[in-house]
């Protein structure tokens, strides 16, 4: 924070510089005028837009920049939607027997793709999925109306989605 | 810690039950429990902290104990003042030198104004104003260096002192029967010391340099002036500094007496208790129990003794030779003023003003862990007395 105060400081002392030499360099007239206005303008500008972007805290942050990465059309929404359906696949496959898991949305409705090993109790899964998409996405308690939930057998190939190493 | 505070328990109970205390008088006692005490961590931090003035030494808390104890002054006030006087000298010399170096720069530019403006030329009066002036700041800015740089150091190291004292403070209170005082102190001293001097460093301190710089740029470059703004982060680190003081002052006098009172509550009824329901021996179970927590009370004086002097020689150096450096610049201000260079007298009289807040400061983080340590010395003295 204090440094911080300390490059803004900095940065206002070469202004006060920068126009002071311009004000030396400059002949008498109009010129020098308008310039001592505009160089006045800056250092107010320079001055207040710390305390302008503290009050309305409206600049995308460094931080946040570095986290999420420059900000795209996506938006921060999109984002976080799609933390949501990794977390939610994360939960899928945590159950025995799931190998693969790829969640995806098309025309409104969520469509969980799951592929299994071994026996898998269908019904069982599909609650355990359910589940963990409304502990995931948010829910009220009841199954989502427009969620699709296909399971199928593994298959050899690796595609993509989120993958768990089958334990020995 | 707490091994050592159980130490001193220990020996304390084995004192008062071995038949040993009442052969001996309390100098054999006091020693005994002086040795007990390793506190020559402390004494090496302190004489090293105090070593960087030669011709001080700060005694150690056994010998302070055994001076008192024959009673003798501890500390030969003396030494200190003519420890002070050389340090002064060097000091006068040096800053001396500077201010000589910017009464010809601002001499120099009288000259050459008063020059400038007999052929006619104003310009050149202005630009060779600018090259005096720039020169006169790079000194004046070098001094405030060194001065900044003195006062961080030596929060610095009243922090390390006070780091190194508080605990063993601590053990000696509980040694002398202040249980609750200790247990109040502890925590809330730690909080309070690391607070102080942690803002202090990495707050006032700054902003008191940035309003500086600002200050000298617009004596510096009179157009564009940012003096107010100088003044409201001056404004904003002495105010940060007078609510730290504010709040540190406040936290030490209740808990001095909150501490002190439960103390005494305490170790008077175990007295009472022990005169009363023991049978026989029980008023000299009291009585053996007085006298060993009076002289661990004696160590504890004097362990607070040496925080205090150590503080204050550490302190006095360098509030000295702020105090000097601000005489010089506030007579080179008022020595200057007649040449009439604008400029030079304000820039100095800044100088003056940023000096004497350095030591407003300095003096203020030194006075608080002053009182830290004696308000531990006070806060159980009045348990057993």
């Amino acid at each position: 924070m204090v440094a911080v105060i300390g490059t803004w400081v900095k940065a206002l002392i070469v202004i006060v510089l920068l126009g002071n030499l311009a004000e030396f360099v400059l002949p008498k007239g109009d010129l020098r005028r308008y310039t001592g206005l505009v160089v006045g303008l800056i250092l107010l500008l320079a001055m207040v837009s710390p305390v302008w972007n503290i009050l309305h805290g409206a600049h995308p942050s460094l931080i946040q920049q570095q986290l999420l990465g420059a900000p795209s059309s996506q938006g921060l929404g999109e984002v976080i939607r799609q933390e949501e359906w990794n977390q939610a696949q994360a939960m899928v496959l945590t159950y025995p027997g799931v190998t693969r898991c790829a969640i995806k949305e098309s025309g409104g409705r969520l469509a969980v793709t799951v592929e299994v090993t071994g026996t898998v109790k269908h019904k069982e899964l599909q609650h355990y999925i359910a589940g963990a998409l409304q502990v995931a996405l948010g829910g009220n308690g009841s199954i989502p109306a427009n969620i699709e939930i296909v399971v199928t057998p593994a298959r050899p190939a690796v595609g993509t989605g989120i993958t768990r190493q089958k334990e020995g | 810690m707490q091994r050592l505070m159980i130490a001193i328990l220990c020996i304390g109970f084995l004192l008062v039950t071995s038949p040993v205390v009442f052969a001996h008088g309390l100098d054999t006692m006091v020693r005994n429990q002086a040795q007990s005490v390793n506190t020559r961590v402390l004494d090496q931090e302190v004489s090293q902290l105090v070593g960087q003035h030669p011709g001080v030494r700060i005694p150690s808390a056994t010998t302070i104990v055994s001076d008192l104890l024959h009673h003798k002054n501890p500390m030969s006030v003396p030494a200190i003042l003519t420890g002070l006087e050389g340090a002064v000298a060097g000091d006068v010399a040096v800053e001396g030198r500077v201010l000589g170096i910017i009464f010809v720069l601002s001499v120099l530019a009288a000259i050459l104004g008063r020059l400038t403006d007999s052929l006619g030329q104003g310009g050149v009066a202005e630009v060779s104003r600018l090259a005096v002036l720039s020169a006169l700041i790079l000194v004046a800015l070098h001094s405030f260096g060194v001065a900044i740089t003195m006062v961080t150091g030596l929060i610095g190291e009243l922090w390390h002192l006070m780091e190194a004292i508080i605990p063993l403070l601590v053990v000696l209170m509980a040694g002398a029967g202040a249980f609750a005082s200790a247990g109040i102190f502890h925590p809330l001293m730690l909080f309070t010391v690391n607070l102080v001097a942690l803002l202090t460093r990495d707050w006032v301190l700054p902003l008191i340099l940035f309003a500086t710089i600002v200050e000298l740029v617009g004596h510096w470059l009179p157009k564009f002036s940012l003096h107010h703004l100088g003044q409201l982060m001056r404004t904003t680190g002495l105010t940060l500094l007078g609510g730290l003081m504010t709040l540190f002052l406040g936290v030490m006098a209740v808990e001095g007496a909150a501490g002190s009172v439960a103390d005494g509550v305490t170790l008077r009824t175990g007295k009472f208790l022990a005169n009363t329901f023991v049978p026989v021996v029980g008023k000299m179970f009291s009585d053996a129990m007085e006298a060993v927590l009076g002289s661990s009370l004696l160590l504890k004086n004097a362990v607070s003794m040496v925080g205090a002097l150590a503080i204050i020689v550490m302190v006095a150096f360098p509030l000295l030779k702020l105090f000097l450096m601000m005489v010089l610049y506030r007579l080179g201000a008022a020595a200057t003023e007649p040449l009439n260079v604008p400029g030079v007298s304000s820039t100095l009289g800044t100088m003056a003003n940023a000096l004497g807040w350095l030591m407003a400061i300095s003096g203020a983080v030194a006075l608080m862990f002053f009182l830290v340590v004696t308000v531990v010395a006070s806060a159980s003295n009045g348990v057993v007395l």
